[in-house]
């Protein structure tokens, strides 16, 4: 628990995403927007993990992209500690100046498939990150490589081997081996685990706790799946349509919803317990929730 | 959302032991072997290849030789006997008194010994290599004929002017066969840079090219050839007509590949892997010809192999019609010309030799793109 | 037809099932056995690659090549057909078209797999009843039209001339689960049938198998890889792991005091009973 933290990591501050709707045809006229993001804050400790749930297309995936700026955000600040002390707004930084930045805050992507390109061999993809900030070179970036592959559970000889020789779980952790490797401080996994099995799903879990507590990372952790969210974040966003409608410690979250679209999610979660009956009767609730907020 | 890695459908459970270590290539190359029409097309295309290379080794007489007294020539089929080893019996002309028509029969008293590696007329290899030897024609001891003149042989007959078809198959596959992969180089470059530029960029650059690649497509090809083979003077020497030729199957060549490569870049650009590269700081540059264009390299060899056919006939029809190359340069199209008139072609059948070459050549280059094709993805199930 | 009532629909014996791929002969599932009582919910559960919809693509003979089912019967006991070896049915039988679809539905994990994008809902779901049953075109529409409402689809008049794309995720898992029921199957196979949609679509559509298969009265066989959809679906459940069935029993038992080790390794790694222990 950490009941008030200072200075936060990342300071997100009204971040916004539009993306305009055209009409079909040769003119492309704008007709209206579509507000995947709109008017989100939240501050990110440093050690800490802020989960991120919500239902496909309410806007967490493009909230964590828009962070990272793979995706432009329409407005906002993103304030971002650098290890160095300085403060960054990684929402308005130029291309040039978010270069070095990159090094600090990585993503881990959902596809175990299509995150790692196929044409290349683990350590060329591992090591791409020391070679295009030319962090490193030849035996010792073959080293370096070595190592952060043993840190994340493969064998130092898997190196020479393709993506597509390797399982999903495996593949992931490859991935994570990536994201690592510059040492970040801030680490966002976009639905990392949500394409796995769920045996390898905890392994990778208890990867990500265990490399946390070693390089003191910090996560923002995106997932749709509100139980992998409650084993691994201390804090819990809900997001619908866009807004973050629900921030509050995982405890109270799953122990005390305080919104209404928190308490549906909540029991709709099928449990694995059959004395605990889930609510089949998410459909006319939602419906009520948007008839009351309009 | 997310859906476990549940094989889709029922695809064939991977075996276990999938060596891990395969480059692309190497998968590639696995799959290959198993598509026996293309190992087989790849065979022959690489023996007609090696034929162009060689020709004036394996073709057994130089590309203007000729002898006039065996006009319209048949084919002479070689024949092994104890006696007299690999050969063919002379041909004798004959013309009927009352209708003056020419022909041929067969003299078996008079044998003419074939053999490999026989020496013959003096060349130069690649217009360097100073030899004699060819790969296969009519023994030096071969007794010479009444006028003088060495013994002829004519493996696939002769056209009109006593030419021996055969060797001239052989020297016209040179230009036939390099027209397609000279075309093919320029039409890759078009294509690439042109294609890669509308896709990575995108937005008005893209519409705009993609609008030229439709109007390009539009244009009629015949009347568009008759207007470039109008343009191309008369006394360019061959090799400038030769190169301007394929400029222009390039030109009208480029926009399939053109699309491709957008196509799959505008595909590929939007995999995780690209976005990971952008993440981590890669620039245009590395994310284009690391990440994006090795994804697709497979697929241009693929479209370039089924391109190449349409160069040849091509360049085929160009010169044919009499638009493309000309006389004294051979080619299977140049050839072709012979063949203009039906009586030709039904009194000289073996005039048609250029077209069973040019199917044959088609055909394979169409399977081995086929094979490359269902090669190329070493991902996808069959 | 009248069966003895302990008789269970669905019998499957030694069920085999094998891919005969290039580099070897790879065995999915290896003599599965199985049976389905009239109305009860079976849960087949496993990780991926555990062979558990290769068993139910061979239900309905729909492996294929290079797989093949190698050995064992696979015996439906139906009201209308008597009794069935489906495992030993010619290809072209028509007893087996009438299995398929007729007395046996299967619903996807990705709803496009059972429709085709060129064809508006309506005349997709006309067409299995067409099939199946001898009624007219203008009876078939009212069956249809009433089975859209009956799975909860607003407008079904509406969203009868709508082609699959103009619909959202869940309404055309809605859509393909009325073309399933349709005639009335008595037994419905669901592989996966929510994974692809999120908890609250998901909520509705296992709420809307439950209330139609207490109204048609037919059985399911439920693909799944969540416990938790087990827990709340299924009367029984059976744990496959590389093509065998390593536990099977109810529900309750085998959730609540799992015997073998698999199941407890698959049980410890959910991630809410995780969150309990730590």
């Amino acid at each position: 628990m950490k009941p008030d933290t200072p200075s936060p990591l990342l300071s997100v501050r009204g971040l916004t995403k539009h993306f305009p709707v055209l009409t079909p045809g040769f003119r492309r006229r704008q007709t209206g927007v579509i507000k995947a993001v709109d008017d989100v804050s939240f501050d990110l400790a440093p050690g800490e993990s802020l989960g991120l749930v919500g239902e496909s297309g309410c806007g967490k995936t493009t909230t964590a992209r828009c962070l990272l700026r793979a995706i432009e955000p329409t407005a906002g600040v993103t304030l971002f500690r650098l290890p160095d002390g300085r403060t960054v707004d990684l929402a308005r930084l130029s291309d040039r100046e978010l270069k070095p930045v990159r090094q600090h805050a990585q993503m881990v992507f959902q596809d175990p498939f299509s995150s790692l390109n196929p044409r290349m061999t683990v350590r060329d993809i591992v090591g791409e990150p020391l070679v295009i900030h030319r962090l490193a070179q030849g035996a010792d970036l073959d080293d370096r490589v070595s190592a952060m592959l043993a840190r994340v559970g493969l064998r130092p000889e898997h190196r020479s081997r393709y993506p597509h020789a390797f399982s999903g779980g495996q593949r992931q952790r490859i991935g994570i081996a990536r994201a690592l490797i510059m040492r970040p401080s801030l680490i966002v996994c976009d639905e990392a685990t949500s394409a796995l099995d769920v045996s390898v799903q905890a392994q990778v879990l208890d990867l990500l706790k265990e490399l946390q507590r070693d390089f003191g990372l910090t996560y923002l952790f995106v997932a749709h799946n509100l139980d992998v969210v409650r084993n691994f974040c201390d804090r819990v966003a809900v997001m619908r349509k866009g807004r973050i409608v629900e921030l509050a410690a995982t405890r109270d979250i799953f122990t005390a919803p305080q919104h209404p679209y928190t308490r549906i999610l909540l029991s709709a979660v099928p449990s694995p317990d059959p004395d605990v009956k889930m609510n089949f009767n998410v459909g006319e609730e939602l419906a009520k929730l948007d008839a009351l907020t309009g | 959302m997310a859906a476990p890695a549940e094989p889709p459908a029922l695809a064939a459970p991977v075996p276990a032991s999938e060596p891990g270590s395969l480059s692309q290539w190497a998968l590639i190359g696995r799959r290959f072997r198993h598509h026996r029409l293309a190992v087989a097309s790849l065979f022959l295309l690489a023996v007609l290849y090696v034929l162009a290379l060689g020709a004036e080794f394996f073709a057994p007489y130089s590309r203007d030789w000729r002898d006039l007294s065996h006009a319209y020539c048949p084919p002479q089929l070689p024949r092994y006997s104890w006696a007299h080893g690999l050969h063919v019996t002379a041909l004798r002309v004959r013309i009927d008194p009352l209708t003056f028509k020419k022909s041929y029969v067969e003299d078996p008293a008079d044998v003419i010994p074939l053999g490999f590696f026989v020496r013959g007329e003096p060349y130069r290899l690649w217009g360097w290599i100073p030899l004699e030897r060819h790969f296969f024609g009519v023994k030096l001891e071969a007794p010479r004929r009444a006028d003088g003149a060495r013994p002829t042989f004519y493996f696939l007959g002769a056209d009109e002017y006593g030419h021996d078809i055969f060797s001239r198959l052989i020297h016209g596959s040179r230009i036939s066969l390099s027209v397609g992969l000279v075309a093919i180089a320029v039409t890759f470059m078009l294509g690439v840079t042109i294609g890669g530029i509308s896709g990575y960029f995108g937005g008005a650059v893209d519409t705009l090219i993609q609008r030229v690649i439709e109007v390009v497509n539009a244009f009629p090809q015949i009347p568009l050839w008759l207007a470039f083979g109008a343009i191309l003077p008369a006394e360019w020497p061959p090799l400038s007509t030769y190169f301007a030729i394929t400029l222009v199957l390039s030109l009208l060549g480029w926009t399939g590949l053109a699309r491709v490569v957008r196509g799959k870049i505008l595909s590929l650009r939007e995999e995780d892997y690209a976005t990971a590269a952008r993440l981590l700081g890669a620039s245009h540059t590395r994310i284009l010809f690391r990440h994006l264009l090795p994804g697709f390299t497979s697929h241009i060899i693929v479209v370039l192999t089924m391109s190449v056919p349409a160069m040849i006939l091509g360049e085929t029809s160009l010169s044919f019609l009499g638009l493309g190359l000309r006389a004294p340069i051979v080619s299977w199209g140049v050839m072709l010309q012979d063949c203009l008139s039906i009586q030709t072609v039904a009194n000289y059948p073996w005039l048609l030799m250029p077209v069973v070459l040019i199917v044959l050549t088609v055909l394979s280059f169409n399977f081995l793109g086929d094979g490359l094709r269902d090669a190329a993805d070493p991902y996808a199930t069959k | 037809m009248n069966f003895p009532p302990e008789a269970p629909l669905l019998d499957v014996r030694n069920l085999r099932v094998s891919f005969f791929t290039p580099d070897g002969v790879v065995g999915a599932v290896q003599n599965v056995s199985f049976s389905i009582a009239r109305g009860r919910t079976l849960a087949l559960v496993g990780e991926s690659g555990s062979g558990k919809s290769v068993t139910a693509y061979s239900l309905l003979r729909l492996v294929q090549p290079p797989g093949r089912i190698v050995d064992g019967r696979i015996v439906l006991r139906s009201q209308r057909a008597g009794e069935i070896d489906i495992s030993h049915l010619d290809e072209k039988s028509g007893l087996l078209f009438r299995v398929r679809g007729g007395l046996v539905s299967m619903i996807f994990q990705e709803p496009m797999t059972a429709l085709s994008p060129v064809h508006t809902i309506g005349s997709q779901i006309d067409e299995a009843i067409l099939v199946h049953q001898d009624v007219s075109p203008a009876a078939a529409r009212r069956l249809t039209l009433e089975m859209l409402h009956k799975v909860g689809i607003a407008n079904a008049a509406q969203r009868y001339a709508q082609y699959p794309h103009e619909l959202s995720g869940g309404m055309r898992q809605r859509a393909v689960i009325a073309m399933a029921l349709v005639c009335r199957p008595e037994l419905l196979i669901a592989d996966e049938p929510t994974t692809a949609l999120d908890v609250t679509i998901q909520a509705q559509i296992l709420g809307l198998i439950k209330t139609l298969q207490r109204e048609i009265g037919c059985s399911v066989l439920l693909i799944t890889h969540d416990f938790g959809v087990v827990a709340q679906m299924a009367d029984d459940v059976a744990v496959m792991r590389q093509g065998e069935i390593v536990e099977r029993g109810s529900v309750r038992a085998v959730l609540k005091n799992p015997q073998h080790a698999y199941t407890r390794t698959l049980l410890d790694a959910l991630p809410s009973r995780r969150a309990r222990v730590m």
